[in-house]
């Protein structure tokens, strides 16, 4: 439940409604625009500028890595979509396969296809030579992608991330594992016996593994209850892309307000470097600046910038 | 004379600076305060500022920390800049501003002054919403708004084609 704003309040509005003048808005701008402090001018307003400096360096550092977990996660996003394509086909050919009009040629067929689909899941997902990779780091290889260096397997854990510019602001993201030889049970089958007036008598629960899906050389598109394996491995993977997708969205949030604390830093160093000034500046007349700061100033004037002359002049 | 831009403007600001307490004779209306209960991000300490409206920056307003007036920002009225903006407001937000009436809100945007009145922003996608009655205000983020929000270009809204040109010369 929430509410929108449309306007300001009247109140308010009696004193900003005229700014709706172009020609007003423009001298405030200038106004605003025409003074940038060198640092000899204020030293401790500087100090602090260059503090802020500083801190928004690092939460700019902060949002980069935000923008590259939201790549990192985008990419594995359309390898999975395109896992969940693979698994529809498999699942279609499944269906397919089950017709009794098909010959022995037709099914032959249908299973070069389907082994086909299986063994390009193991490509994308499994082995050093997977696919599935961003910057280097595997995507479905569990563990945090990287590479351990002897042997064929992922380093445990999960990929840190620093999103904000004090040390505990990290956030974690768990790649999944889709390898052909993840032995994980993604869900269960249910398989129902009937008696001779077909009521059911009893039923049997069968764990589905991941391996036992993508495996070409335990499940092919004959193989009993192929239809209902399958459709536990779509879920499982739709399963992890809406874990993805609220990963993603986290840190969309994460990245909106650093955002909005690097504009903030932004905002109040223009002050410490211009308003003041503005404010100073346009309190003087060409003459009261020659008079009081000499001719040998006018050397100076040189270093000016042209909207302070305008200014003054 | 020519006058060329450049950025060093040390010696001569200088020389104005001992006349800064003209800036505190200016014509300033101050405000009641503005109070902050959890702070703005990245100034979380400071909770109060009070804020003035300048004649000569009409229609920005400027803003600065009851306790460090170096902490200041330049503000402005997001519907000026452009009518069809609108902010939706969390059923949090209305708690913590205790606001009953949207009509009773005040909305403001941060500036960013750039070198240039060409290059001054206003941040549209994080705006200060003050609930008028008790003066209490709350920075909100609008995580579905588009980048352009963020540093959304003042002088854009008012018009390219009433670009005034300098003078580049002094007498």
């Amino acid at each position: 439940m929430g509410m929108q704003v449309f306007n300001n309040s009247a109140a308010f509005n009696v004193w900003t409604n005229y700014s709706s003048n172009t020609t007003m808005m423009q001298k405030a701008m200038n106004n605003l625009a025409t003074g940038v402090k060198g640092a000899a001018d204020d030293p401790s307003g500087i100090g602090i500028s260059e503090k802020m400096r500083s801190q928004a360096r690092n939460v700019a550092m902060a949002r980069s890595n935000v923008d590259n977990s939201i790549s990192l996660i985008q990419t594995a996003d359309s390898w999975l979509q395109k896992m969940n394509d693979m698994l529809a086909r498999m699942s279609e050919l499944a269906i397919e396969a089950n017709d009794g009009t098909k010959t022995a040629e037709d099914r032959a067929n249908v299973q070069i296809e389907f082994s086909a689909l299986q063994d390009e899941i193991k490509r994308v997902t499994s082995q050093s030579t997977a696919a599935a990779k961003y910057n280097g780091l595997y995507l479905f290889r569990g563990g945090n992608g990287i590479a351990v260096l002897t042997g064929d397997g992922v380093e445990t854990g999960t990929i840190k991330v620093q999103v904000g510019s004090d040390t505990d602001q990290t956030v974690d993201l768990q790649l999944v594992d889709l390898q052909v030889t993840n032995t994980e049970t993604i869900g269960t089958t249910v398989s129902y016996t009937y008696n001779s007036s077909n009521i059911a008598t009893g039923s049997t629960r069968a764990a589905v593994t991941w391996s036992s899906v993508v495996d070409s050389s335990s499940m092919s598109v004959a193989t009993d209850g192929s239809i209902g394996k399958i459709s536990r491995a779509i879920n499982f993977i739709a399963n992890a892309r809406a874990r993805l997708g609220a990963q993603q969205n986290r840190l969309e949030q994460t990245k909106s307000a650093l955002l909005s604390y690097e504009d903030n830093l932004r905002a109040s160093e223009s002050k410490i470097r211009d308003v003041d000034m503005a404010f100073e500046t346009t309190q003087f007349s060409k003459y009261q600046i020659l008079t009081q700061v000499g001719n040998s100033m006018l050397a100076q004037a040189n270093q000016l910038p042209q909207q302070v002359l305008q200014l003054l002049g | 004379m020519n006058i060329t831009q450049t950025k060093s403007t040390t010696l001569m600001l200088s020389a104005c600076h001992q006349y800064s307490d003209f800036g505190n004779k200016l014509d300033v209306t101050l405000e009641s305060e503005i109070n902050f209960p959890t702070g703005l991000s990245a100034f979380e300490d400071y909770k109060t500022f009070t804020y003035r409206k300048e004649p000569r920056l009409k229609p920005f307003i400027y803003m600065h920390s009851v306790v460090d007036p170096n902490v200041s920002f330049v503000c402005v009225d997001p519907f000026i800049l452009t009518p069809s903006y609108s902010v939706e407001l969390l059923q949090n937000s209305l708690t913590k501003l205790r606001v009953d009436d949207p009509n009773d809100l005040i909305t403001l945007c941060l500036v960013s002054v750039g070198r240039d009145m060409y290059t001054t922003t206003a941040n549209l996608m994080s705006p200060l919403l003050i609930n008028s009655k008790t003066m209490i205000a709350e920075q909100v983020i609008m995580n579905d708004a588009s980048p352009e929000m963020l540093r959304y270009n003042v002088w854009n809204s008012i018009g390219e084609s009433s670009k005034p040109t300098f003078k580049t010369k002094i007498n």
